[in-house]
């Protein structure tokens, strides 16, 4: 009886298992009108990005699913392709993981974007940004610019500080500070498990200025040593404008801070008269920690940014991070979405509905940003001769986000020589661009 | 019996396919993996070519290993030795409170929370704001309230006076135990050698503690002037030998020697970092490994502790009361009675911490991510496996805590095999 029961019982599991193993095969067989997208984001961005997929859905007639996956699309992404089953299209966060599909010739190429009227459209550097060996991969319809340093603009007023247009300007501008009694910046570098990451960003911001945008992509690549004298170079700078005296609390504040809540520190806090530190490089999000610190302080009045200037008075280059569109499938409906992401239209739309994002696109009007802030950083992207994208993204991941960033942190210690930090990242990247996971 | 046979083939057979697949195959995939380059993970098996040992000489020579296995050793003998030790102390201790049970489900309770959660709470323990800001770290923060509270004019005086008080104190006690331990070496000096021994601690510790108190008056008393540390050092001491010289003579008592080492160590170590704010998992290399290894010894004391406390009731009273009789001090007891009883659950509980502890990474991973060398092996197996994929290091460097882990899990084995053919 017992038995009886066990075995129809073990039937029972048998049969809806392989069910479930050949209902799983039917799926995955795709539409050719349909295209399947795996996206990384979440939340309210989630329920914008499936918005304007529906517009894109009601203007062209083509299905489109959209399939939110976990933050960590490397994994989720990579097991996928792996096994055989990749969504037509994704977004990724850096170059660095589009270059590991890219390599294994697991990408439709976009060349035939080139071709478009829509390619001369883009701003500055990011069809290159999109391109691995000379082929273009990826699309980036709505950046995030980097290289933005906010300020407590009352102080600045009342002080009569200029806007420094140099870095030979900002580091003037630095001292006078000090001897008028103020901090310059506050910095904060951590971040759990990527602690470091927002020194990796000053040092790029450095470096592209520094060397160039050719070096700087050589540095990326790895073609160029960690140990190069114009690396050495970009660390010396950094260090002239984060160490113990520059920087709110010295070194140790530095390293402990919380990288959301350093920024704070531009407007005054804790009840005090005076804010603990004038200024703080970081992205375009980081207004959005501000405001939650401050919420009766006005952006454009109490607090501003301005664009971390270049050595020399031409217009700095941007240092960005966005989401590049991949395509796993060349096929007519994912072409069609490429180029519906790539036009003006739908960039306006999503940067209005979505505050923080900045349209690639160089038609979308500066008008389409809510504020002074996104307008300013939106104006510097178009008009950048020069982009790139966030160069440690784009770097191997045991260097991108691993030596990297702890060397930032050793050398923001102060305890390791810069030769030492150095020789440590070369050494891990040595091994990590040999191991055929590299992106060169 | 052919039957019977089949089925008992048929009740482990379950087991041992899930065994076998979740465990035999991926350690066989994992060491495979660490003898080739340029791999390649598709598939059932990984693909690549064979290069030998140079993963493993790569793991080995790369100062990030070293530091990854200094740490690792440092773990597995602190938090070993403190979290059996604090156990037993806590089994045998609280066996005769009236609140065993609350004091026990407090002190396991951390077991309970998990790993990720108490890194985080201790991560607020740690947390450190630069002087002048409000500190939002636990420590740091009681630490400023002690400094604040100390340096006001009238507990500055107060504290002053309650040294000096002390001091009397001990010179008197040190003073009576001298001029007893005299008498009585004078008494039985040709009898009893112990009794001089006595007396010899007893006069090193009241010198050693006269001296720190006129180092102290003209050092100050600041620890971290080499004077200041040099009358610590010789306060500690002192109160070391007074203590060792109170376990012999019962009439000081063990009570006295624990709060004499307890007040060296709390002054020691407020010597050491003072009132101000300190970033404890920053200071490499020891500061921050010991912050890290505390957490462990935190959560896993409650374990050690109900491990040994069982064992401790099972010894029987008529065994304690025997030695007792016999004019055995506690001590006596607990070093020749107690200890030897409870032998195999020490070295049980003893393996399998060893064994977690050589496992350990979450602690590391959510507070410092193995920044500031605070890196063990296995925070660094996950970091190269799965941040930077890394696969053939990651193996080499899996396989390498594999085998050091192997011949705990022997021991626990044969151990376990050995009550079981008694049983």
């Amino acid at each position: 009886m017992l038995d009886k029961k066990l075995l129809s019982l073990t039937l029972l599991t048998l049969v809806l298992g392989l069910g479930l193993v050949f209902s799983g095969t039917f799926v995955a067989f795709g539409q050719e009108d349909k295209v399947t997208f795996a996206t990384s984001f979440g939340g309210n961005e989630l329920e914008i990005f499936k918005e304007l997929m529906a517009q894109f859905e009601d203007d062209t007639g083509i299905e489109v699913e959209v399939q939110p996956v976990s933050r960590n699309m490397k994994t989720a992404l990579g097991s996928r392709v792996e096994a055989g089953n990749p969504p037509d299209m994704a977004n990724v966060p850096n170059p660095g993981l589009m270059n590991n599909f890219a390599m294994k010739d697991q990408l439709a190429s976009l060349d035939w974007f080139k071709d478009t009227e829509l390619a001369d459209k883009m701003a500055g550097g990011f069809i290159g940004s999109g391109s691995y060996k000379g082929t273009l991969y990826g699309v980036v319809p709505a950046a995030s610019v980097k290289s933005l340093v906010w300020y407590n603009k009352k102080v600045f007023e009342e002080q009569g500080y200029e806007i420094p247009e140099t870095v030979g300007e900002l580091l003037q501008l630095q001292n006078e500070m000090l001897t008028d009694g103020y901090t310059p910046w506050t910095v904060g570098l951590e971040s759990g498990a990527a602690t470091g990451w927002p020194g990796t960003d000053w040092l790029e911001d450095i470096m592209l200025r520094l060397a160039g945008p050719e070096v700087y992509d050589m540095w990326v690549n790895h073609d160029i040593p960690w140990t190069d004298p114009r690396v050495a170079q970009a660390f010396r700078v950094f260090d002239l404008f984060v160490n113990e005296d520059t920087v709110m609390g010295g070194r140790k504040a530095a390293l402990t801070i919380n990288f959301g809540d350093s920024a704070q520190y531009i407007l005054p806090t804790e009840g005090r008269d005076e804010p603990r530190a004038l200024m703080h490089r970081q992205a375009t999000f980081i207004q959005d920690f501000i405001q939650e610190a401050h919420p009766d302080a006005e952006v454009g009045e109490d607090y501003d940014t301005f664009i971390f200037p270049a050595f020399g008075k031409e217009s700095p280059p941007i240092l960005f991070a966005g989401d590049l569109f991949i395509a796993f499938n060349d096929k007519p409906a994912v072409r069609e979405l490429i180029k519906y992401f790539a036009s003006a239209d739908i960039q306006q739309t999503w940067v209005e509905k979505n505050p923080g994002r900045l349209a690639v696109n160089v038609d979308v009007p500066l008008s389409a940003y809510p504020n002074d802030t996104l307008r300013k950083a939106a104006e510097a992207l178009k008009e950048a001769e020069t982009a790139r994208f966030d160069g440690s993204d784009s770097m191997d991941s045991a260097v991108g986000s691993g030596s990297f960033w702890s060397g930032v942190v050793d050398y923001v210690q102060g305890e390791k020589s810069l030769n030492d930090v150095l020789t440590t990242i070369e050494n891990s990247a040595d091994d990590a661009y040999d191991s055929g996971e590299a992106t060169d | 019996m052919r039957n019977r046979k089949f089925v008992s083939w048929l009740f482990v057979g379950p087991a041992l396919l899930v065994v076998g697949f979740f465990l035999l195959y991926p350690t066989v995939i994992t060491t495979y993996t660490s003898f080739l380059g340029d791999v390649d993970m598709q598939g059932a098996f990984p693909t690549g070519n064979f290069i030998g040992v140079q993963n493993y000489v790569k793991v080995l020579t790369a100062s990030e290993t070293l530091i990854a296995f200094r740490n690792t050793m440092l773990w597995l003998v602190v938090m070993t030795a403190f979290t059996v030790g604090f156990g037993l102390i806590l089994a045998v201790l609280l066996d005769r409170v009236p609140y065993e049970s609350i004091a026990k489900s407090v002190i396991f309770m951390p077991m309970a929370v998990s790993f990720t959660a108490a890194s985080i709470i201790w991560k607020f323990v740690y947390a450190y704001r630069p002087p002048g800001f409000t500190q939002i770290g636990l420590l740091n923060s009681l630490l400023g309230a002690i400094g604040d509270f100390a340096s006001r004019p009238g507990v500055n005086n107060a504290l002053n006076i309650l040294f000096i008080a002390f001091g009397i104190i001990a010179a008197i006690l040190a003073l009576l135990s001298l001029a007893k331990g005299m008498w009585s070496a004078i008494e039985t000096w040709k009898e009893d050698n112990r009794i001089n021994w006595i007396a010899g601690a007893v006069i090193t510790g009241f010198v050693l503690l006269a001296v720190w108190y006129i180092i102290g008056f003209i050092g100050t008393r600041s620890g971290t002037t080499p004077l200041g540390m040099a009358g610590t050092i010789i306060m500690i001491l002192g109160m070391v030998s007074l203590g060792l010289a109170a376990i012999r003579d019962t009439s000081f008592g063990p009570p006295l020697m624990g709060a004499l080492i307890l007040l060296g160590i709390v002054d020691f170590m407020l010597s050491q970092i003072g009132f101000e704010p300190t970033t404890w998992l920053l200071e490499r290399p020891w500061t921050n490994n010991m912050a890290l290894i505390v957490m462990g010894i935190w959560v896993w004391t409650g374990f050690a502790m109900v491990m040994l406390s069982a064992a401790y009731k099972g010894i029987p009273t008529s065994m304690l009361e025997a030695a007792r009789v016999d004019g055995a001090n506690e001590l006596q007891v607990f070093w020749h009675v107690t200890i030897p009883y409870m032998k195999t659950t020490i070295i049980a509980t003893t393996t399998t911490i060893v064994i977690f502890v050589l496992k350990i990474f979450d602690f590391v991973w959510v507070t410092t991510n193995g920044e500031y060398g605070t890196d063990v092996l296995a925070s660094l197996m996950i970091r190269k496996m799965y941040s930077f994929y890394n696969y053939e290091t990651a193996s080499a460097l899996a396989v390498v805590l594999f085998v050091l882990i192997v011949p705990f899990v022997i021991i626990n084995i044969r151990r376990f095999q050995s009550r079981e053919a008694i049983r």
